[in-house]
C-alpha cells in the first residue's frame, strides 16, 4: 500500500461537453510520469478547503505519453469532487496524484476485442483504441451518448477512424446482434453506466459467453448516506462518519493509514474485518460475494457504510 | 487443486447449460465419457462429435479419425469456425488432454470454457529441458531423453503451451546415481 505521490501541473482544461471536462496533467520540474497500460486510472488528490477528496479517474489515450489526461463528469449532486474539478481546478494548479494502477486491463491472449462504452466511460477505451489501432487483433467499438452535443470523444475516435460506431441513446445499440456470431476468443469490455455494464453482462451471458470473457469498470461513487461513529480497535480511535464523507475519508482524517488501491468498490484492497455491529451494514462495492456481503463481517471502506449504533473495525 | 499449480485440473465431464454450442472430442477410452456425456446432454442441444481410436463409441453423428493427428487437425480446423458461446469437452489419456488443451489455448479458450477428463492411459509426455526433445508414453519416474540420452527426473512441472511435463537431468551432482526406476505413471 504505497501511495507516493507524484505531484503534476494542469496544463490545460477544455469543456468538450455540456458535463464533461478534460484536464491535461503535465509532470513538474523535470520529472517524468510513469509509463501506463491502457486501462489504467489514478487517483487525483482534491484538497478543497474543509476536506480533502481522493478521486479515480481513467488515464485516456496512451499514444503522448509524456502528459496524462483525464475526462471528469460533473455530479451536481454528488459528494463534490467532480464539483471542485469543475469549478475550482484551472491550468496552472498543482495537483497530487498516485501512480498509475491497471485493474481493466485488456487480455492479451484475445482473438478479438468490442469495446462498449456509455458516456465518460470512453475515457479507459481511448487508451485501449490506442494500443489496438497499431496491433494485428481485429476489435470494434460501441459508443453510447445522450446525443450530438454529448458526442466530442466519440467524433474524435470517429475521424482516427477504425471500426467505431457511435449511438445517440441506448436504444440504437442491439447488444444481442453485436455479441451474436463472435470468433472464440472473443473477449468483451464495458466501461459506463451501472445498467449497460449490467445489460452486455446479461447479453453475453445469454449469447452462451464464459465469464472469462466478460469485463467491465465502473468505479462506485461513494454513495451518500446516514451519519455514524466507528470505532478502530488497532488504533484505540473513535472516528465519526458525516453522511458526505466515505468511511475510508474518515479512518484517513484522523491520521490512520490504511490500505486502498481503486477507492471504488472494485479493486479488494480495502477489506476489512467487521469485529463487531449493532445495526447494518450497507455494502456498495464490487468486490465481496453476496455471502460474504451477507455475513456481516467484512466491508469494503472505501464506499461501502453502514446504518448503526455500533461498529468495530479491525484497523 | 493439485498441489503443484501449472498441472491440468480434471474433471468429470458434464454438460454446461452456459453454452450454447458443445463440441466433444475423444480418443481411446474416452468414447466411454462421452457416451455418458452425450446421455445427458439436453434434448435438442447443439452437439458435435470427434473421435479418434480403436474401439470408438456408437454415438450419432459422430466424426471418426483414424489417428489422434488427424482428430487434432480436425480440432482445430472446427475450432477455427466455431463462435462465441461454445464449449469443449475433451476425454482421453492424459497425453491427449494435454494434445486437444494445446489446439483449445490458440483460440483462447479458458478454463470456465473446456473441461477435461483423464481416461485410460496416464503416461505422460516429458519435455527434455536440455535438448527440447519431446518423449511419449513415460510410465516411469526417471526416463532415459530419446534426444540426448540424459536420465530426466520427470516433473510434476506441466507446460500447457508444450502440453509436457519437465524433464531435468536426474544424475547431474553425481553422474550414474540414480534412485530406483520405478513405474509411476499407469
Amino acid at each position: 500500500m504505497s501511495h507516493a505521490a507524484i505531484p503534476v501541473e494542469v496544463s490545460a482544461v477544455e469543456q468538450v461537453t455540456p458535463l464533461i471536462k478534460q484536464f491535461t496533467l503535465a509532470p513538474v520540474a523535470g520529472e517524468e510520469l510513469p509509463p501506463f497500460s491502457a486501462g489504467s486510472h489514478v487517483i487525483v488528490v482534491l484538497r478543497r478547503k474543509d476536506r480533502t477528496f481522493r478521486n479515480p479517474y481513467s488515464l485516456m489515450g496512451s499514444r503522448d505519453r509524456g502528459c496524462y489526461r483525464i475526462a471528469v463528469r460533473r455530479h451536481d449532486d454528488g459528494r463534490g469532487g467532480s464539483l471542485y474539478l469543475h469549478e475550482q481546478v484551472r491550468g496552472g494548479m498543482r495537483l497530487e496524484i498516485s501512480p498509475p494502477v491497471n485493474l481493466f486491463p485488456l487480455d492479451r491472449m484475445a482473438r478479438k476485442h468490442i469495446l462498449v462504452a456509455g458516456g465518460v466511460g470512453i475515457t479507459p477505451m481511448t487508451a485501449m483504441i490506442d494500443d489496438l489501432l497499431g496491433g494485428q487483433v481485429p476489435w470494434e467499438l460501441h459508443y453510447v451518448v445522450r446525443g450530438p452535443e454529448h458526442d466530442h470523444f466519440g467524433r474524435q475516435l470517429l475521424e482516427r477512424g477504425g471500426p467505431v460506431h457511435l449511438y445517440y441513446g441506448s436504444a440504437g445499440l442491439d447488444l444481442a446482434r453485436v455479441l451474436a456470431g463472435q470468433p472464440l476468443g472473443t473477449h468483451v469490455y464495458t466501461c459506463g453506466p451501472a445498467g449497460m455494464i449490467a445489460a452486455v453482462a446479461r447479453a453475453a451471458r445469454a449469447a452462451g459467453w464464459a465469464d472469462s470473457h466478460i469485463h467491465h469498470e465502473e468505479f462506485a461513487a461513494p454513495p451518500i448516506g446516514h451519519a455514524f461513529d466507528v470505532h478502530l480497535a488497532r488504533s484505540n480511535l473513535t472516528v465519526h462518519v458525516p453522511p458526505e464523507w466515505s468511511l475510508l475519508e474518515a479512518i484517513e482524517a484522523v491520521g490512520v493509514r490504511a490500505p486502498y488501491l481503486c477507492r471504488g468498490g472494485v479493486c479488494g484492497e480495502c477489506e476489512t474485518d467487521v469485529l463487531d455491529l449493532e445495526g447494518e451494514l450497507v455494502h456498495n462495492d464490487h468486490w465481496l460475494s453476496a455471502e460474504q456481503k451477507a455475513g456481516g463481517r467484512k466491508i469494503m471502506p472505501c464506499v461501502s457504510r453502514a446504518r448503526c449504533t455500533r461498529l468495530v473495525l479491525d484497523r | 487443486m493439485p498441489d503443484i499449480k501449472s498441472r491440468p485440473v480434471y474433471a468429470t465431464l458434464q454438460p454446461d447449460p452456459g453454452g450454447q454450442r458443445h463440441l466433444l472430442v475423444g480418443q481411446g477410452s474416452g468414447g466411454a465419457a462421452l457416451v455418458r456425456l452425450m446421455a445427458q446432454m439436453p434434448p435438442g442441444a447443439d452437439v458435435r462429435v470427434l473421435c479418434a481410436g480403436e474401439s470408438p463409441p456408437g454415438l450419432e453423428g459422430m466424426r471418426l479419425f483414424p489417428t489422434e493427428a488427424e482428430l487434432l487437425a480436425e480440432l482445430d480446423r472446427t475450432l477455427s469456425e466455431c463462435v462465441m458461446g461454445t464449449r469443449l469437452y475433451v476425454a482421453g489419456s492424459e497425453s491427449f488432454l494435454g494434445s486437444a488443451m494445446r489446439v483449445a489455448l490458440k483460440y483462447d479458450l479458458n478454463r470456465d470454457e473446456v473441461q477435461c477428463e483423464p481416461c485410460g492411459c496416464a503416461a505422460r509426455r516429458v519435455y527434455c529441458i536440455h535438448c527440447k526433445a519431446s518423449n511419449e508414453g513415460v510410465k516411469t519416474n526417471i526416463v532415459k531423453c530419446a534426444g540426448c540420452g540424459r536420465h530426466l527426473f520427470v516433473r510434476d512441472h506441466y507446460s500447457r503451451r508444450l502440453a509436457a511435463y519437465m524433464g531435468v537431468m536426474a544424475d547431474a551432482e553425481a553422474p550414474g546415481e540414480l534412485p530406483a526406476i520405478r513405474e509411476v505413471f499407469r
